[in-house]
């Protein structure tokens, strides 16, 4: 009898087949065909067909260090269905397109996504994760543009100097501990460098601000059906290890309440649809890496239930706004307007998105992330509960309130025509809203799947109530002023808004600083490449290209380093 | 036995097809192909012979991409570098591993004058002169050891080192590095970059593991501080060098700085095999990548996705070949208390993470089929191989018992 199968490998392995089917119509089945199969492996597992949950598979010797390719345990199955149901619907919503290299990609990433979750031992975790850097890279370079190119090669060297520290980090550890497992951190934390590093490389995948520009850079660059996979798997595997490594870390608690709240912040100043939504992707991450920091039993489920949702809904609005840009060429808010009348089922599967990212009761947002929120309640820490209520206001602006206003709604005549998206699009999309829903009527499922028992009841007339509240409140300032929200044709980072305070020198102060960080954020690197640039070209100027210069050079050398040699030889 | 008889086989056909090539120059390949496919069987290590045959016909292959002067014979010696390295851990000789260090070079001084149609003597006049120092310092510095008088020990060590450092490309004497590899031509630069590295390293491995005597420990730092030095100079020139040439030929003094690193578990029975198992995968990926690159140089048509997994492998992205060799050279350094050479090698793998991925941007193109198109495709195949490096380190691990030379006093 087989032992396991790694739902992640069928990924994989598949995904290599895929440029050899000839047919179209055999293809597109089998694109659908691989989640689906990987979704049946992943029911068999939880039904105990291979052992049942928690249990270890697929045990590698590898010099020495035993590689666990398989911790099945509640958390990682959580995650594992929600990647593998994610992948189905993005599956179906990219049916149409015809780059194969593109579908091989994003197997690759969903299946090495997988493989990170799955993964029990620091080195299986580490060589999985750098396959999902570098397969996900493609999905931004098959837009072919030179802005894509580019913001590729930028989000790729984030990725690789992530990928460099957090393996700087685990063999530290491993040489202090002599283990590879990958278990909690947190009681190590603070005992050696190697901890910080590890923590450095997963929040760069987290995306949580300084480190986060790879994610609002790129993303908005990705093809239309690229962008949609790469909202699911990079930013909540790092989420997944995050509660895997560091749950109950009071640092990143901080790090994800401010997250939440400087991805909203960024989003308002936005006018490229896609881009705004990925700062959405920062801020939404932002409850979710503060879940794991809290670290309780609810704040954990919370983080985790909160990934499921917002793998769905965020996939969702990527795809309500990829679908524009797939038929308007167009993604900006000032090149488009009025777009209702042409593509209204995309409207409102968009809504669906928008409604459960602002967590409007009934839709699965609400389900979550009222318990990220109550646990920090429970906790008391109001600063993190303040953050993370505000933040959900600035979320419904934005994603509920600006973004259809610009795109589908506009008093002035619409720019472009435009006609529904391909019916596997709305298919896809279809798909995800309606799992959405199911979710946020029925949040049982999804509890069940919880990694602790859920004592949370969403439905209570405190939540419900207040959460209205807070959204009808959100509403009338936006509708009074709604002309300016309007999209701009730059971004223009007036902080005049952001700080009304006494005193023409504070606000100048906080204009050049946040004017100074938004310029260090579009070099989107660090700043050390000119001083290499320096140390490089005096590097190459004793290359003058004479054979007399480099032998003066090399004799020097050799009789300095004989001397020496000779001297230490009869001192030691 | 049976394998010197398969090898003196293996030399007779390169010669009879080098001759015969003077005619009818496929017959040269041919010839060749065969020479070194009976030379693997005579491989003391399938594992590691793999790799060399794979290069070997590569190499071999790459060589119709230029319009040689010297048509035929260049098969005949690209085939006898590669007949030697796959040799090289057959015997135990001191003798017979210092005249394989000498017979793997020699061939380079031709095959670097080779361009298209001539030969370039003033490139092969100053190539010439970099080697034959190297060879007399190295083999200096291997006598001296093999002796085995402790007062002279220290003088012997840094003087192998150095012979090392000068015949790979380790600064700070890689001068010759850049120039040569952007003068000459990228199709025999393929092969100096690639099999003519192999050769070099593991007689020094086996010597300092040899003559290893309480003194090498406190020795030892020199070898660290080249490594490291070679690491930054490496890849700190690539960064701002625009010629593709001279990129690689940087790159070249960066991956030898790693290599070199894995020199320091020679005092370290325990750690040995990993230590090889680490410089071998390194010089395979590098050698794959180099092949790659000036293959892609010389045909302007490799895919681009090929180009960027050579990249990937260089910069040592799981799990292709490059990421096992700096993992296992990582490992190693780690154990034997190296730390901080560990963590110089994990930085300057972020530093050169830009000009590694600017050389696949302008190097890949469109698919386009052709030869060098062909054999970029191949080396990315290569770099594939270590998927699971199990097999090959287990490979390694067999050959520790022939790792020893006979010193002979």
């Amino acid at each position: 009898m087989i032992e396991w199968i790694h739902p992640g490998l069928i990924l994989i392995f598949g995904s290599l087949f895929i440029p050899l089917i000839g047919n179209r119509r055999v293809k597109q089945a089998y694109f659908v065909i691989l989640p689906v199969l990987a979704l049946i492996d992943l029911i068999l597992i939880s039904k105990g067909f291979f052992g049942g949950v928690p249990s270890s598979h697929w045990s590698i010797d590898i010099v020495g260090y035993d590689l666990l390719l398989g911790r099945v345990d509640k958390l990682s199955m959580v995650f594992a269905y929600v990647f593998v149901i994610a992948a189905l619907c993005m599956n179906v919503y990219a049916l149409h397109i015809n780059r194969d290299w593109e579908h091989v990609s994003a197997m690759l990433y969903a299946g090495s996504g997988l493989g990170v979750v799955f993964a029990g031992d620091l080195f299986s975790l580490y060589i999985f994760w750098e396959i999902m850097a570098w397969s996900s890279l493609f999905l931004i370079w098959f837009r072919g543009t030179r802005s894509a190119l580019d913001a590729g090669f930028r989000y790729i060297m984030w990725h690789l100097t992530g990928g460099i520290l957090l393996l700087a980090g685990i063999l530290i550890h491993v040489q202090t501990t002599g283990s590879i497992e990958f278990v909690s951190f947190l009681d190590s934390w603070g005992s050696s460098m190697a901890y910080y590093l590890i923590l450095l490389g997963f929040i760069i995948n987290a995306a949580v601000p300084p480190l986060h520009p790879w994610l609002t850079d790129a993303y908005p660059e990705a093809t239309v059906t690229g962008a949609v996979y790469m909202t699911a798997f990079t930013t909540k595997s790092a989420v997944y290890v995050l509660i895997r490594g560091f749950a109950g870390l009071e640092l990143i608690m901080w790090l994800g309440a401010i997250m939440a709240m400087y991805g909203v912040i960024f989003a308002m100043l936005q006018n490229d649809g896609r881009r705004l939504l990925a700062y959405h992707i920062v801020s939404q991450v932002g409850y979710m890496v503060c879940g794991a920091g809290m670290g309780t039993a609810m704040a954990i489920n919370g983080a985790t239930a909160h990934a499921f949702c917002h793998i769905l809904y965020k996939a969702l609005l990527f795809m309500g706004m990829g679908a524009v840009l797939e038929v308007t060429g167009r993604s900006r808010f000032t090149e488009l307007g009025g777009l209702y009348r042409y593509m209204p089922r995309t409207f409102w599967l968009y809504m669906i998105g928008a409604f459960s990212i602002s967590g409007f009761p009934l839709f699965n947002g609400f389900v979550s992330k009222t318990m990220t929120v109550e646990a920090s309640a429970l906790i008391h820490q109001p600063i993190v509960w303040f953050l993370l209520e505000g933040a959900s206001i600035g979320t419904f602006f934005c994603i509920a309130l600006k973004l259809p206003r610009n795109v589908w709604f506009s008093e002035e005549k619409p720019v472009v025509e435009a006609k529904e998206p391909p019916i596997n699009m709305l298919a896809g999309m279809g798909m995800l809203a309606a799992l959405c829903i199911f979710l946020g009527i029925y949040p049982k499922p999804l509890y069940d799947l919880l990694p602790y028992p859920v004592e949370f009841v969403p439905y209570t007339s405190e939540h419900v109530l207040g959460i209205c509240q807070l959204l009808f409140f959100a509403f009338i300032p936006f509708w009074i002023m709604r002309e300016s929200f309007r999209g701009e044709e730059k971004i223009v980072l007036d902080t005049d808004w952001l700080v009304r305070i006494p005193g023409r020198r504070f606000i100048r102060f906080c204009e050049d600083t946040l004017i100074r960080y938004a310029e260090f954020d579009e070099k989107r690197f660090f700043v050390f490449p000119a001083l290499l640039e320096r140390l490089s070209k005096s590097i190459r100027a004793i290359q003058t290209g004479y054979l007399q210069d480099y032998l003066r050079i090399i004799f020097a050398i050799v009789i300095i380093s004989l001397i020496l040699a000779s001297i230490g030889g009869m001192l030691i | 036995m049976n394998d010197l008889i398969l090898m003196t086989i293996a030399v007779v056909l390169l010669l009879l097809g080098s001759v015969v090539s003077y005619r009818y120059p496929r017959a040269g390949f041919f010839s060749a192909v065969a020479a070194v496919m009976t030379a693997f069987f005579a491989c003391a290590s399938p594992e590691y012979g793999i790799f060399i045959l794979l290069i070997g016909i590569l190499n071999l292959i790459s060589l119709d991409a230029i319009r040689s002067k010297i048509r035929g014979i260049d098969y005949g010696l690209v085939g006898f570098m590669v007949i030697v390295t796959m040799y090289i851990f057959n015997t135990a000789e001191l003798s017979l591993v210092l005249a394989s260090f000498v017979l793997v070079s020699v061939p380079t001084y031709i095959l670097v004058m080779m361009r298209e149609d001539e030969m370039d003597v003033e490139v092969g006049v100053k190539y010439i002169v970099f080697m034959v120092i190297a060879t007399v310092l190295f083999l200096t510095g291997a006598i001296i050891l093999a002796k085995g008088i402790e007062s002279l020990y220290v003088l012997g060590y840094v003087a192998l080192i150095l012979g090392l450092a000068l015949e790979l490309g380790i600064a700070p004497l890689h001068e010759w590095v850049p120039d040569i590899f952007a003068r000459a031509d990228p199709v025999p630069l393929s092969i100096i970059a690639s099999i003519a590295k192999i050769v070099p390293f593991v007689v020094a491995f086996r010597i300092l593991y040899s003559t290893a005597t309480e003194l090498t420990g406190a020795v030892m730092v020199f070898t660290a501080l080249l490594a490291a030095t070679s690491m930054f100079i490496g890849n700190i020139g690539a960064l701002t060098s625009r010629e593709h040439g001279r990129v690689l030929g940087y790159s070249t003094v960066a991956n030898m700085g790693y290599l070199m690193s894995s020199l320091l578990a020679v005092t370290e029975p325990e750690f040995l095999p990993l230590a090889l198992a680490g410089g071998l995968l390194l010089l395979f990926s590098n050698a794959c990548g180099k092949i790659g690159f000036f293959s892609a140089m010389k045909g302007e048509d490799a895919y681009s996705p090929f180009t960027y997994m050579l990249s990937f492998s260089f910069l040592g992205v799981p799990p292709l070949i490059g990421f096992w060799g700096k993992l296992f050279i990582a490992i190693t350094l780690i154990r034997i208390e190296y730390v901080w050479l560990a963590v110089i090698l994990l930085i300057n793998s972020a530093v050169s993470i830009p000009y590694y991925l600017r050389l696949a941007k302008e190097l890949g193109k469109a698919w386009h089929p052709s030869l060098t198109g062909f054999i970029v495709l191949a080396s990315v195949l290569i770099t594939l191989i270590t998927i699971a490096p199990n097999w090959f380190v287990d490979g390694i691990e067999a050959l520790m018992p022939l790792i020893l030379i006979e010193m002979g006093g």
